[in-house]
């Protein structure tokens, strides 16, 4: 009895092993950049993971990281198969670990920079020596509210981060934070109580958003997960997707569209070489 | 009072189905109780599982999904503070073990329990593994297992089933408690009449009255209080019945013994002075007389007799009444005795014209011990009335002889038939009544107390034989009797032998001087030398005077009742001892 069930247990560990090894080999790993919170971006891209998974034929999983510096750690060792980032990010992985570009948003991706309306910051002057918030010190959005601090001379104040646009701008509206820079996409994303209760003091210039970057070792497979994608797109949930975030669909990128973000991904080069 | 067992009494019948009742619903109860506490215990030890999973896989879905798994060692570790909860781990999708804890990294992790049964753990330290798939929004994430420790849980289920048990048991004691109390509430008074019949049972017709009551036991208590009432008067009024009773017998069979003794001590006393009239007419009858005087004095012999032979039968049956009638039992020769009676009536048949014969069988025994006198006194009865209704004809006496049941037994039949006037047959059984006789006529006309048959009858009955009667009227009578005798051989029979008495010295004791007289006289012409003596105290003399010359007395005559009456300082059994010292 006891021989035979010890018998069992060894082969159902075997299967067990194996069907583990198997998964293990052809997990498709799309990485997210921490943009919003990790629920957020896991429920946001649960219908493209889907329809990946139906299309490429093998398991597909939706990661992120804690903060964007660990999210381009991890892309840089080559952790992602698809990396969904910033702009200035994109061109980072581009430059130095050789992913290639696929596509990106329709929809403008702009940084704001929101002030809770009941508060007294109505102008950036009256941020002097204030502290505002980022997402995170090398994600974009941080990265342009910085380059609008110091165009602003608003040198004296102290910039914190943290992990999501939902939280900073939890933050401002409790008055721990006099300002909080998060992209336009996210800011429409927020509760209509929320959005109402903030108020934009800033907003930037169009800029290359979220980029999917595929992995060199994916190479192999880019037209058909182009395919994959601009078909996705066309699915009654793809279009659910994109009207849910007012990204309005993929477009290819533009000629030279991430070498305008070298700039940004330098500073990033920097963050991350220093941590 | 008497130890009665459990299973035979109502009370006792009562309380073992009462407890047994209540034990099996109290186990059936504490049972289910069990079941549903185990039940509910299980379900609570399951719902931590329920409740613990959704919590921790919310608060690791984020950190899973940012691959954090520093934060994720942080919830588990956080996780596993809370009591309870033996160890958490959490594999991700590819099956590698992200974060543990409380579980080494280098052991395999157990199998996961389906559900949880009855506790039968047999582990010293029983444990629920429970293993949750991580998904958020439909996307795997791996797998959380964790142990949650039982050992409370079940010990407190353990603690439940000994309390469980414990009240069971209190309750079963406490149960029958009040069941006997409340059987001896309701019974008592059963009990109560049960020892009352008990008692009637055993001979206390009156015991105790029991408690009454309206309900039924009360009304049977009533009802039995009523009986035992009614026995008690009945037996009352039997007591003093038969008190009564029994002091009418006493008073009967004392009036019967005066009467007896009366009628014994009257013909006694009559018997006395008609022996000294007959013995007097005897000796004047010998003396030289005229043939008138002679004629006369016949006829007082003739009645002399008639009122003696009366006497004697009402003697007899005054004797057989009173129990007092001893039968003898000496050797004596059967045909002498039949010789005998039948020689004195020879005479007066054939005065009469009548034939008196009688046969025998050859087996009839010559020798035989018994009641020689008695036999005597059956057969002169029988025939004395064979002659007395016979007017012609003959009368013939048979006698048989039969083995009797014992050894040396015989049973006599003796059979006698007359060619007389017969009885009636309506009368027949009333003629050994006594003082009865068929025809009132009769007694007229042939005379006779009516105590003849009825002597016989009592005679027979002593002799241990029946008697019966046959009779046609006008053809005659034929009465037969039994009687059970010894046989015995002839060899043991002392012959008498003659004796010569002429010139033996004899003394006659009695203050009657006529009996004396006549009995002195009687010895006279036996040629004995009499002298008379009229007291004990005189006789005595005599007999000394008698020793003193050198002649005493050869035999002595004492009448016991004239000794009484003279000889007030000595008995009679004192003065025999003086005679035979002297003599």
């Amino acid at each position: 009895m006891i021989i035979s069930r010890l018998i069992q247990s060894l082969i159902l560990m075997l299967c067990l092993q194996m069907g583990t090894a198997n998964a293990a080999d052809t997990i498709f790993h799309l990485g997210v950049a921490p943009h919003t919170s990790a629920r957020v971006i896991l429920e946001m891209y649960q219908p493209l993971r889907l329809y990946l998974e139906k299309a490429l034929g093998q398991t597909v999983i939706v990661e992120t990281a804690p903060d964007f510096t660990e999210f381009g750690r991890r892309a840089l060792n080559q952790e992602y198969d698809i990396a969904i980032t910033t702009g200035h990010q994109a061109r980072l992985y581009q430059v130095d670990a050789a992913y290639l570009p696929l596509i990106t948003y329709k929809a403008d991706f702009k940084a704001v920079a929101l002030v809770a309306k009941k508060s007294r910051y109505h102008k950036p002057a009256d941020l002097q020596g204030s502290t505002v918030l980022g997402l995170s010190p090398s994600s974009l959005v941080t990265l342009w509210g910085q380059h609008w601090l110091q165009k602003n001379n608003l040198n004296n104040g102290t910039v914190n981060y943290g992990s999501a646009a939902d939280s900073v701008s939890h933050q401002v509206l409790a008055g721990e934070a006099s300002l909080a820079f998060t992209s336009l996409a996210n800011y429409q994303k927020l509760p209509q109580e929320q959005q109402d209760a903030l108020k934009i003091l800033a907003e930037s210039e169009p800029m290359a958003g979220r980029v999917y970057m595929l992995n060199k070792r994916q190479a192999s497979q880019q037209a058909k997960i182009d395919q994959a994608l601009f078909a996705f797109a066309e699915t009654e949930e793809g279009k659910k997707y994109f009207t849910k975030t007012r990204l309005d669909g993929y477009r290819k990128l533009r000629p030279r569209e991430l070498e305008a973000m070298e700039p940004y991904a330098a500073k990033t080069r920097l963050l991350l070489k220093a941590k | 009072m008497k130890f009665v067992s459990p299973l035979r009494s109502i009370r006792g019948r009562l309380l073992i189905v009462a407890v047994l009742v209540e034990a099996v619903m109290l186990t059936a109860l504490v049972a289910n109780s069990l079941r549903l506490l185990t039940s509910l215990m299980e379900t609570q030890a399951h719902s931590p599982a329920e409740q613990i999973a959704p919590v921790l896989l919310a608060a690791i879905v984020a950190p899973l999904a940012q691959r954090d798994y520093a934060t994720v060692q942080a919830v588990l570790d956080e996780s596993r503070a809370v009591k309870g909860i033996e160890y958490l781990v959490i594999t991700d999708t590819s099956g590698h073990r992200q974060a543990a804890s409380g579980w080494p990294n280098n052991q395999p992790l157990p199998s996961a329990d389906r559900h949880i049964a009855h506790f039968d753990f047999d582990t010293q330290q029983p444990r629920h593994d429970v293993k949750v798939p991580i998904t958020a929004f439909g996307q795997p994430m791996g797998e959380l297992q964790f142990g949650l420790d039982l050992s409370q849980i079940i010990a407190a289920n353990n603690d439940l089933f000994k309390q469980g048990i414990l009240i069971a048991l209190i309750e079963i004691i406490l149960s029958a408690c009040l069941m006997s109390l409340l059987g001896y509430f309701l019974t008592r008074h059963l009990s109560a009449l049960t020892q009352a019949s008990e008692a009637v049972a055993s001979g206390n017709l009156t015991p105790p009255p029991v408690a009454e009551g309206n309900d039924d036991i009360g009304q049977l208590g009533a009802a039995f209080n009523a009986m035992s009432r009614t026995i008690a008067e009945r037996i009352e009024e039997l007591t003093l019945a038969r008190d009564e009773a029994k002091r009418l017998a006493q008073a009967a069979e004392a009036g019967a013994r005066a009467k007896t003794s009366f009628l014994a001590t009257m013909s006694h006393e009559i018997r006395t002075p008609m022996n000294g009239i007959l013995g007097m007419t005897d000796l004047t009858l010998d003396t030289e007389l005229t043939a008138e005087q002679r004629e006369y004095l016949n006829w007082v012999k003739i009645s002399g007799e008639s009122l003696l032979k009366i006497l004697n039968d009402i003697l007899d049956f005054s004797k057989i009444d009173a129990g007092h009638l001893n039968l003898e039992h000496i050797p004596f020769q059967l045909s002498e005795v039949i010789n005998s009676v039948v020689g004195i009536y020879s005479v007066e048949a054939s005065n009469h014209g009548l034939s008196l014969t009688w046969q025998a069988d050859n087996a009839l025994p010559a020798y035989v011990r018994g009641d020689p006198v008695r036999l005597r006194q059956i057969l002169n009865n029988l025939l004395s009335n064979a002659l007395k209704f016979t007017q012609q004809g003959a009368i013939h006496i048979h006698v048989a002889s039969r083995p009797g049941n014992k050894t040396g037994e015989c049973c006599l039949h003796l059979q006698i038939s007359d060619s007389g006037i017969g009885i009636p047959p309506d009368k027949i059984d009333m003629i050994f009544s006594p003082f009865a006789q068929a025809e009132s006529f009769t007694t007229r006309k042939y005379g006779g107390t009516g105590l003849g048959l009825s002597i016989v009858a009592q005679l027979v009955e002593l002799l241990e034989g029946t008697i019966r009667v046959e009779s046609e009227v006008g053809k005659g009578s034929t009465f037969w009797f039994t009687a059970k005798l010894n046989r015995i051989k002839e060899g043991e029979i002392v012959q008498k032998s003659t004796m010569d008495l002429r010139g033996y010295k004899a003394l006659v004791v009695d203050d009657n001087f006529t009996a004396r007289q006549v009995l002195s006289d009687q010895l006279n012409h036996l040629s004995f030398l009499v002298t008379q003596a009229e007291s004990g105290n005189e006789a005595i003399k005599a007999i000394e005077l008698a020793a003193k010359n050198h002649k005493p007395f050869d035999i002595v005559f004492i009448d016991w009742k004239s000794i009484k009456r003279s000889a007030k300082s000595l008995n009679e059994t004192d003065l025999i001892k003086k005679i035979l010292e002297i003599i």
